[in-house]
């Protein structure tokens, strides 16, 4: 038994279904093409690439590597971190916690698990504390990004 | 050069897939139709099956670079010929006459393809490197794969747990990082691959769909699919949802040619498409696991045929055909993945798992927070679905014997568990992933409502029409 249909020519039901599916399927995309919908946040990983790419071609693979990362806010921190690691592979990224680090013993601090570490842009100011506090001496530079080792390797 | 090359190296696994689906349909024909089935399927199962020759590259020691795109190119230009030559004698259906309505259905669709392209392309180039769980789970793994030559394995390090999910499986990075050892690591390789599996549906949804219930049923959902606003944002992140979508579309399409024709080819295809779904993501495995069941126990019996000898049967066909896909899985497991979904597994306990479950607020939760994020619930797509089905003639006692509408559900039921029994905290496991999650059913959906619909006067003929190879009739 088919359903009940107060459109009993079967012919006009296929032209009123093709016409309604029709405008849905052309026209959404057609709104969607127009509206150019928002995309969610911003193109992280374009703007770590455009840093971060000429240090990723002499990095080896499975290379641990510092990142420093300074804003203090945990989710802003895991997205630098993030973006870092995309940018950076295949080496991985292990992301250095300024402020757990500054803290003395600071349990996210991670400094002991890498031998080199990368700040990207570091304002001088950050260097100093950076080698006073740290002991992170910088060793060379690759486009903005800083490269630094401890001190006495 | 490199637009050449990638266009080639997406062509190349397309071109087998195409003569491993001819070979293999039980239900040759000609018209647009057929070929718009055939189109979608091979763009679909063609990335996945290039993605296995480069794990077994990978895994066999190689590294990403032009040795392997001179490898891949020289194995599988071998098997379309080998194809060719060996392309099975049948017999076309005869060429049906088409109304008026059909041809504006089929040019609706064309349209349709044409504004959805390049609605996909505009979003993906605004993008290029995907949302954020592309560029941090995909793409970067598949930046392992390429960058890493020897060392590729680095991208499973226990390091990346939190951040990048090493235990995801690997068929989306594979396919991309497959197409750079051709054409050099440039962003249009995500981006046209998660285009082409976003486009690529839409066909199999016209011509399966179309191929059983007539050219109108065929574009609706065809249309209906490229009309769900979630599929058309999704599509362009490149995230694996949407090509975990199409395969399980692909499947649905094969089980259903199974239920119509018969034999074992149909159902070998549907195998290989289930397993590349495992293949795809985790969530993967349960779409295989719901829909394979539901084919082995459910398909067309022959008369005097033993209960278990046709669930054998039907076991063994599907299996023949997932045989590659799912050994690439169980290998990735059991050798390179850190864990198995840790998010849900670690630290928890069966007790806990149920409190969880049996919690009502959850299930409020759930109730309220997940059909707004139905596929196409702002148009009202679900409804105007089961409308156009009942209008163009479907009959609801055909629902049981569907070969996709009771599974298809069966994985929505089984997504609302999921949610139920997370560890995540609900609210947030919800908002990052229920949009993209009820998307991997909804073609299937689809496929089942518009195929409730009784077949055209002129609808392909069964598989007593498809001839026999040995009584040695003309070739194609």
């Amino acid at each position: 038994m088919r359903l009940p249909c107060a459109i009993s020519s079967p012919a006009l039901r296929r032209v009123v279904v093709l016409a309604t599916v029709g405008a849905l399927g052309v026209g959404i995309p057609c709104l969607h093409l127009v509206r150019r919908t928002p995309r969610h946040g911003g193109d992280g990983a374009a703007w770590a690439d455009a840093r971060y790419s000429g240090l990723a071609r002499t990095l080896r693979a499975g290379e641990r590597i510092g990142v420093i990362v300074a804003s203090g806010d945990p989710d802003l921190d895991g997205a630098l971190s993030m973006c870092a690691q995309y940018a950076l592979a295949p080496a991985i990224v292990e992301p250095i916690y300024l402020s757990d680090c500054l803290r003395d013993g600071g349990p996210r601090c991670r400094l002991e698990r890498v031998d080199r570490v990368a700040a990207l842009e570091p304002p001088p100011p950050l260097v100093g504390i950076l080698e006073r506090r740290l002991g992170l001496v910088p060793t060379s530079a690759v486009d903005s990004v800083l490269l630094l080792e401890k001190r006495g390797r | 050069m490199s637009t050449l090359l990638l266009a080639f190296a997406l062509l190349l696994p397309a071109a087998v897939a195409w003569g491993v689906v001819s070979r293999l349909d039980p239900e040759p024909a000609r018209g647009p139709v057929a070929l718009a089935l055939r189109a979608g399927a091979s763009c679909i199962l063609g990335p996945a099956f290039g993605s296995l020759v480069t794990y077994g590259w990978l895994v066999g020691g190689g590294t990403l670079g032009r040795g392997y795109a001179v490898f891949d190119a020289v194995l599988l230009l071998a098997i379309v010929l080998a194809l060719r030559l060996r392309r099975r004698a049948t017999v076309a259906a005869p060429r049906r006459p088409t109304s008026r309505l059909d041809a504006l259905a089929l040019v609706l669709v064309a349209l349709c393809l044409a504004i959805l392209g390049a609605a996909l392309i505009d979003a993906a180039a605004r993008i290029p490197h995907g949302e954020w769980d592309a560029w941090a789970i995909w793409n970067s793994r598949a930046r392992f794969l390429f960058r890493g030559g020897a060392e590729w394995r680095a991208g499973f390090a226990d390091e990346l747990r939190k951040t990048s999910h090493p235990g995801y499986p690997l068929l989306v990075p594979l396919a991309v990082a497959r197409l750079w050892a051709f054409a050099g690591e440039t962003t249009a390789a995500p981006m046209a691959t998660a285009i082409l599996f976003a486009v690529a549906p839409v066909l199999v949804l016209a011509g399966a769909v179309g191929r059983r219930s007539g050219a109108v049923a065929g574009a609706s959902a065809a249309l209906l699919l490229a009309a769900t606003e979630s599929w058309l944002y999704w599509g362009g992140a490149q995230y694996a949802d949407v090509p975990l979508a199409a395969l399980a579309t692909t499947a649905v399409a094969f089980l259903v040619a199974d239920a119509h024709a018969g034999g074992r080819t149909a159902l070998a295809l549907a195998g290989a498409s289930l397993a590349f779904c495992a293949w795809t993501k985790e969530d993967g495995i349960l779409l295989a696991g719901v829909f394979g069941a539901w084919a082995a126990l459910r398909g067309p019996r022959a008369p005097g045929t033993t209960w278990t000898r046709y669930a054998l049967g039907r076991i063994g066909a599907l299996a023949s055909g997932a045989a590659l896909p799912a050994a690439a899985r169980i290998h990735f497991q059991l050798f390179l993945s850190p864990g198995f979904a840790p998010d849900f597994t670690m630290g928890q306990t069966l007790g806990k798992t149920v409190e969880r479950v049996l919690d009502p607020d959850r299930w409020r939760t759930i109730v309220t927070s997940l059909p707004p994020l139905f596929p196409g619930f702002a148009w009202g797509l679900p409804l105007v679905a089961i409308a156009a089905a009942a209008l163009l003639g479907a009959r609801p006692r055909h629902v049981l014997r569907s070969p996709v509408l009771v599974p298809a559900l069966a994985v929505y039921a089984a997504d609302l568990l999921v949610y139920a029994a997370t560890p995540l905290p609900l609210d947030w496991h919800i908002g990052t992933s229920a949009e993209r999650v009820l998307l991997h059913a909804w073609p299937a959906l689809l496929f089942g409502l518009l195929t409730l619909v009784p077949a055209a006067p002129d609808a392909a003929p069964g598989a007593a029409e498809v001839a026999d190879d040995r009584s040695g009739v003309a070739a194609n």
